[in-house]
């Protein structure tokens, strides 16, 4: 991703001296996503406000940007982005930026799987993340090196306990019935890191509803892999998971959570991912 | 299921840390280990044998309420079994958790060290003290600057040992914490555990090194679908509760090398 270069944008002196303690109105970090925003409130906590441009409950890679958005990262004095083409509408956005406002992006040198974004279902890049906001974040604040240590550490312990908590859940599902199919190519990291096989999704393309020809075939998938259920994600319809199902015989899991935070219980990005583990782990066992 | 043949009691002085009644649990409807109930009193050392398949992760799980049990009651640090997550600290077995991201070993064992400081605090030289002490309880204090995911699967498992020794929880469950470590490490980490128990922290551990159980354990629980035996280590010289636990095959046999990962 372009905006990957400017995470070594030298900060001005005038511009670190702005950077304090919180204050009201408009974040002092602009994360993209909800996800990525509650990351950087788990690690800023007080010392600085935090906000995404993509609400929450809202698709992220359709997204498209508002005039309040530019005003927001005119604002902000540090943006916190995924890459990997998740969020690509930012780049244009980070025009109404401040000379020299750092942009760090979390997918910018961790593993992926075909440049696939979604890096955050693994806890281990999730964990990779917070480094990444960490080290961000005493660049720009360094006077809060210590706080911003101790939260990160914190909050890594945290995902660590999260990663060995999800994967004695998905151990109570049957091996042989740990198959996923989504709406969208969201879950690589995800069966990579609890061991399930993706055998399709409904959707090749992101919003767009896959041909008569690409339907017939994850059908043909789902029937000969056995796959238990199809998951249909949140704020998406779930006719087309539907349509699989009563082809296929297998049950729709609906408002499945992947890109932005919902209602509690999925309102941070732990229980966006107990409520993840804890959806599939009821279908398939 | 037999009873368990239980050959001494534990002190009942100290209050139970631990209390399982007519537990039932596995996964996916099977049941993996039935009729357990369970007393583990404060500063007890208590090794949990058995073969692959016995139901020691099993167990353990359902004491740290990652694993619900089917039926009966459990109680932990006097309430729900996850409720009391701060004051107990689980190891799981080797490679539970991956390291796609090379955290450095110093911050994996400092994440226990701060896990429940107060916000904006540290981590201060004491707690970088500690650190460095954790790991050197478990012979892994040259590592400390390098990347986690450089290191290989004992290493791993020593650095997460030192988090669990870091945190200084009330309980701490070990889930076969030797594995990938050299006896010469492995009797002194057992001689710590025991340490720990002495000074009143209360420690499970499955293991299977039955000579290290024999050495340091007051007391063993003897596992094979639930607790066949329950008692100090001598119940490890008796045939009769060898054969109940491992169904013929000595502790090192075909059955022992079998791998049933999660049970």
């Amino acid at each position: 991703m372009r905006v990957g270069v400017l995470m070594f944008a030298v900060l001005s002196s005038a511009l670190l001296a702005a950077c304090g303690p919180s204050g009201g109105g408009n974040p002092q970090l602009l994360a993209t996503t909800t996800i990525l925003a509650d990351m950087a409130k788990q690690v800023a906590g007080d010392r600085m406000t935090v906000g995404s441009i993509v609400p929450a409950g809202a698709h992220v890679e359709e997204y498209e940007p508002r005039p309040d958005d530019a005003r927001r990262m005119s604002e902000a004095k540090l943006v916190i982005a995924n890459g990997q083409g998740l969020d690509k509408w930012v780049e244009p956005l980070l025009r109404n930026a401040k000379p020299g406002t750092p942009v760090v992006v979390m997918a910018d040198g961790l593993p992926d799987i075909d440049g696939n974004p979604h890096m955050w279902f693994d806890p281990a890049l999730a964990r990779g993340y917070v480094v990444k906001i960490r080290d961000a974040l005493i660049a720009l604040d360094p006077a809060g090196k210590d706080f911003y240590t101790v939260s990160a550490l914190k909050y890594s312990g945290e995902l660590l306990t999260l990663e060995t908590e999800l994967k004695a859940k998905v151990a109570t599902i049957p091996p042989d019935r740990r198959k996923l199919v989504t709406s969208h190519d969201a879950f690589p990291y995800f069966a990579k890191a609890f061991g399930f096989e993706i055998v399709g999704f409904a959707e090749p393309e992101p919003g767009k509803p896959p041909s008569a020809g690409e339907l017939a075939k994850l059908v043909e998938e789902v029937r000969s892999a056995h796959v238990p259920a199809i998951f249909s994600e949140a704020g998406g319809s779930p006719q087309l998971a539907e349509t699989v199902a009563k082809e296929t015989g297998a049950k729709v899991v609906t408002d499945l959570p992947t890109d932005s935070l919902l209602d509690r219980p999925a309102d941070s990005y732990i229980g966006l991912m107990r409520v993840v583990v804890d959806k599939i782990v009821a279908a398939l066992t | 299921m037999h009873a368990p043949a239980r050959v001494s009691s534990p002190g009942v002085t100290e209050p139970a840390v631990i209390e399982l009644h007519g537990v039932r649990a596995g996964y996916d409807g099977r049941t993996v280990i039935d009729n357990v109930d369970l007393t583990v009193r404060r500063g007890e050392f208590v090794a949990l044998v058995g073969a692959n398949g016995a139901g020691k992760s099993t167990l353990l799980k359902v004491i740290v309420g990652l694993l619900r049990p089917y039926e009966g009651s459990v109680s932990v640090l006097g309430a729900a079994p996850g409720t009391s997550a701060r004051r107990l600290a689980y190891l799981p077995q080797a490679e539970t958790v991956h390291w796609d991201y090379p955290l450095r070993v110093e911050d994996v064992v400092l994440m226990g060290r701060v896990a429940h400081a107060a916000p904006g605090r540290g981590p201060s030289s004491a707690d970088r003290e500690a650190a460095r002490t954790a790991l050197g309880r478990v012979q892994a204090d040259d590592l400390i600057r390098r990347p986690i995911q450089a290191l290989s699967g004992g290493q791993r498992q020593r650095i997460l040992l030192a988090r669990t020794l870091a945190s200084d929880p009330e309980l701490l469950l070990l889930d076969e914490p030797a594995t990938g470590v050299d006896p010469a490490t492995e009797e002194q980490l057992m001689s710590l555990l025991g340490d720990l128990a002495s000074h009143g922290r209360t420690v499970l551990v499955s293991t299977h090194d039955l000579a290290s159980v024999m050495a340091h354990f007051p007391r063993v629980l003897a596992m094979n679908g639930g607790i066949v035996a329950d008692g100090d280590a001598s119940i490890l010289r008796d045939d009769a509760i060898l054969r109940r636990t491992y169904g013929g095959h000595r502790p090192g046999g075909p059955q022992h090398i079998a791998d049933e990962h999660h049970a």
